[in-house]
């Protein structure tokens, strides 16, 4: 365990030292004061979309962070052989689980810094509810399965273009499965409903861990929901990280 | 170099601008839900962004304006119900004239059946009603908003009122009497009692009129006439409106009360209050 | 003497392509091997398969008396990579300090591993601004952090000056004179023959020669080194 968190400090530091993580958070900086515009294009509305707007872009922003990152991060390690002193001193379990912490870690700290910009401009232009608060953690949750999503790709493609590809349209892919499912649904298709019922169920639930949408107008799910959520994706984490172990325990360097 | 660029750009603008609804396109909704995920509600708000700035617009028939402007904010409610201010645009603000207020009733009704919790859709669309001078539908849609969650209390108060406009002031006094039975508030057991006296009053004089015209088969042409037929001994005080009289055009018994607000007829009176 | 690690009949397949064929050798303890051999002729693979990160086609590989296993690597084992580099974005003492944390190591190895290597001056400044021979001496140092039995080194002089290689090589020789066992990979002749008790040549994926300098000498009567391993090799 220590090893890994040995693994894991090291890919924060890192991280945060990188100049894509002050790039995303120049680039959301910019974001939000895109979101006070977009609130003030919004009248009788300006709250409401100026949370959303700012939930929305944490989330976005967060996803190109922490995918970006860690693709790059793994390419990197390997070209410069760093992986390799990384191996030569370290089992490979804990590597990889020193990755996922660190990014964790990195993804937590990203939100903690958008969290208090995004809620500065909100408490400056009387848009605060304390409820928001309550989105990070469903942003969280999200983010930490496209960590380990990105993982997988990385340890199954020697190259990071397509790791990324597919992290990102793994996500996309997560994100439209519901509304598919349901337009599928009203059809009489008998062959495609079952596979799209599959797929929907085989991809992380994005549409059950999002709260954008009820926080943005200061209501909260139930604390079984924060429960069952936490303890949801903890368990596909598990299973994400199981796999990713499984491919890079045979993979050779 | 610069002024080329700046004439160079005026030209192409007057050459070859292309009519602006040729642009005017907002992607079906299923599409949309797809493609924005759980980022609908946000979805929601660039198209209500959209739509008020479509009200911006220069159309040359006003009512492809409307329905460009409709539609940005169909999507928009559709996409989050809980947009309360889309309704209001759409259905209240662009509404004018007969035949937009007719959209904006329609875009309302849709609106109802997505958010049945917020009051003041049915009370938008009543509002409508109120301007088309239909003021049972009115009155209707306001009962309906007095009793959803947050509602404000001149809802329940005002219903008399449009009960009464609409000729029916039977309906009104049975309302008020339904309301001082759930008032505790003892201000406003007073106020209520108020209103239903004034209410009976005009229930009583209408009452009195019916009798005229069944003793003499037409019209007074005066208040007074009831009196003198002695029918009445006393024309009853109007604390609200500063005294009863007969409106001869629709033989009816107002309220001077009317008078301050301007005449607006009943529904079989036309659409007088529209522009 | 036992030997400390014996390679058996090592082969190594890439698809079609044998990078590695009947690699038999062995390194004894407290000894310097050095092996030689032409661009491609496999010693990174041959490195790589002894450090497990590439697993052969076939033949097996001992560490005193027993198979290899990843734990061997990574309790006894300091490997330094070809062409590595470190993260940027930290300093020396800091990826010290973490490697040292991480594998349980008191903090005092830090201090020791930086002045054997030469880098106390430059502890705290970003690995970015490190010359080629600062990281090379930065990943000796991360080599020597768990105080391992056996340095495998591929390469560890390449891309260096002249001074450079030279303060790479007094450091072997120094970290022999500890009793470390020493494996490291070269195409440069010099080196091998400043430094080396034993060497090995390989060409196009077999082991063509292994014994001191003398044997190959005296087997191609040859003057120098260079002659002898161009017979060798050709």
């Amino acid at each position: 365990m220590r090893e890994a968190f040995a693994v894991a400090v090291l890919n924060f530091k890192q991280g945060l030292r990188e100049k894509l993580f002050w790039g995303v958070i120049f680039f959301f900086a910019f974001f939000l004061s895109l979101c006070v515009l977009l609130g003030k294009l919004s009248p009788g509305e300006t709250e409401k979309v100026l949370r959303n707007a700012g939930l929305s872009g944490i989330e976005l922003s967060g996803l190109v962070l922490v995918v970006f990152s860690l693709v790059l991060s793994f390419k990197k390690e390997e070209e410069s052989r760093f992986l390799e002193i990384y191996l030569s001193n370290f089992s490979r379990t804990n590597y990889l689980s020193g990755k996922v912490i660190g990014y964790l870690l990195i993804c937590l700290f990203y939100l903690l810094l958008s969290g208090l910009g995004y809620i500065l401009i909100l408490f400056l232009y009387k848009s605060f509810i304390w409820q928001v608060a309550a989105g990070f953690y469903s942003l969280f949750l999200k983010l930490s399965i496209l960590i380990c999503f990105s993982l997988v790709f990385c340890c199954l493609f020697s190259s990071p273009i397509i790791s990324l590809f597919c992290s990102l349209s793994l996500y996309l892919a997560s994100e439209a499965a519901y509304p598919a499912l349901k337009i599928v649904s009203l059809g009489p298709n008998r062959v495609t409903l079952p596979l799209f019922k599959l797929i929907y169920y085989l991809l992380p639930n994005m549409n059950k861990l999002d709260i954008k949408s009820l926080v943005v107008y200061g209501e909260l799910p139930s604390l079984s929901f924060f429960f069952s959520t936490g303890l949801y994706t903890l368990v596909y984490i598990l299973f994400l990280w199981l796999i990713a172990r499984f491919i890079f325990l045979k993979r050779e360097y | 170099m610069l002024g080329f660029m700046f004439f160079g750009s005026r030209v192409l603008e007057n050459k070859f601008s292309l009519k602006k609804e040729e642009f005017f396109y907002v992607p079906p909704l299923n599409y949309l839900k797809v493609a924005s995920g759980s980022f609908q509600s946000f979805c929601a708000d660039i198209f209500y962004i959209r739509g008020i700035l479509a009200i911006t617009e220069q159309f040359k028939d006003r009512m492809s304006w409307v329905d460009w402007v409709q539609k940005n904010f169909e999507v928009a409610t559709d996409l989050d119900p809980k947009l309360t201010q889309g309704y209001f645009f759409a259905g209240v603000v662009i509404a004018h004239g007969e035949e937009g207020i007719k959209k904006g009733i329609q875009f309302l009704e849709r609106g109802l059946k997505q958010n049945t919790k917020e009051w003041q859709i049915p009370y938008w669309i009543g509002f409508n009603y109120y301007q088309l001078g239909d003021y049972l539908k009115a009155v209707e849609f306001y009962e309906q908003a007095a009793h959803l969650p947050d509602a404000p209390g001149f809802l329940k108060s005002i219903q008399p009122m449009y009960y009464y406009r609409a000729g029916r002031p039977d309906l009104g006094l049975l309302y008020l009497q339904g309301l001082r039975n759930s008032v505790g508030d003892p201000k406003q057991l007073e106020w209520i009692e108020e209103k239903l006296k004034w209410i009976q009053n005009i229930v009583y004089l209408e009452d009195k009129l019916k009798q005229f015209k069944a003793l003499y088969g037409y019209c007074p042409e005066r208040i007074e006439d009831l009196k003198g037929a002695g029918l009445l001994e006393e024309i009853p005080e109007d604390h609200f409106g500063g005294g009863y009289y007969l409106d001869t055009d629709n033989c009816r018994i107002k309220s001077k009360f009317n008078l301050s607000q301007g005449n607006k007829e009943a529904k079989s009176g036309g659409c007088k209050g529209c522009e | 003497m036992d030997s400390l690690i014996i390679l058996k009949d090592i082969k190594k397949n890439f698809g079609k392509i044998t990078v590695l064929e009947n690699i038999d050798l062995e390194i004894k303890p407290g000894e310097v091997f050095g092996l030689l051999g032409l661009n491609g002729a496999g010693k990174t693979t041959l490195i790589r398969c002894m450090m497990k990160l590439l697993n052969p086609t076939a033949g097996e590989i001992f560490f005193k008396n027993r198979l290899l296993l990843n734990q061997d690597i990574q309790k006894n084992f300091g490997f330094l990579p070809e062409n590595f580099l470190a993260p940027a974005n930290l300093t020396a003492n800091e990826l010290l300090a973490i490697f040292a944390w991480g594998m349980n190591l008191k903090a005092s190895r830090i201090q020791a591993c930086l002045e054997q290597v030469g880098l106390v001056e430059q502890k705290d400044k970003l690995i970015k601004a490190y010359s080629r021979g600062m990281v090379q001496r930065l990943g000796l140092a991360l080599v020597l952090l768990k105080e391992p039995d056996i340095l495998i080194l591929d390469e560890p002089t390449l891309g260096l000056d002249t001074l450079g290689q030279a303060q790479i090589l007094s450091l072997l020789r120094e970290l022999n004179k500890e009793g470390k066992t020493i494996f490291f990979s070269s195409h440069i002749l010099a080196q091998i023959e400043k430094v080396c008790h034993r060497i090995g040549i390989i060409h196009q994926g077999k082991l063509r020669f292994t014994g001191n300098l003398k044997d190959i000498i005296n087997k191609y009567n040859s003057p120098s080194l260079e002659e002898a391993f161009l017979k060798e090799v050709s």
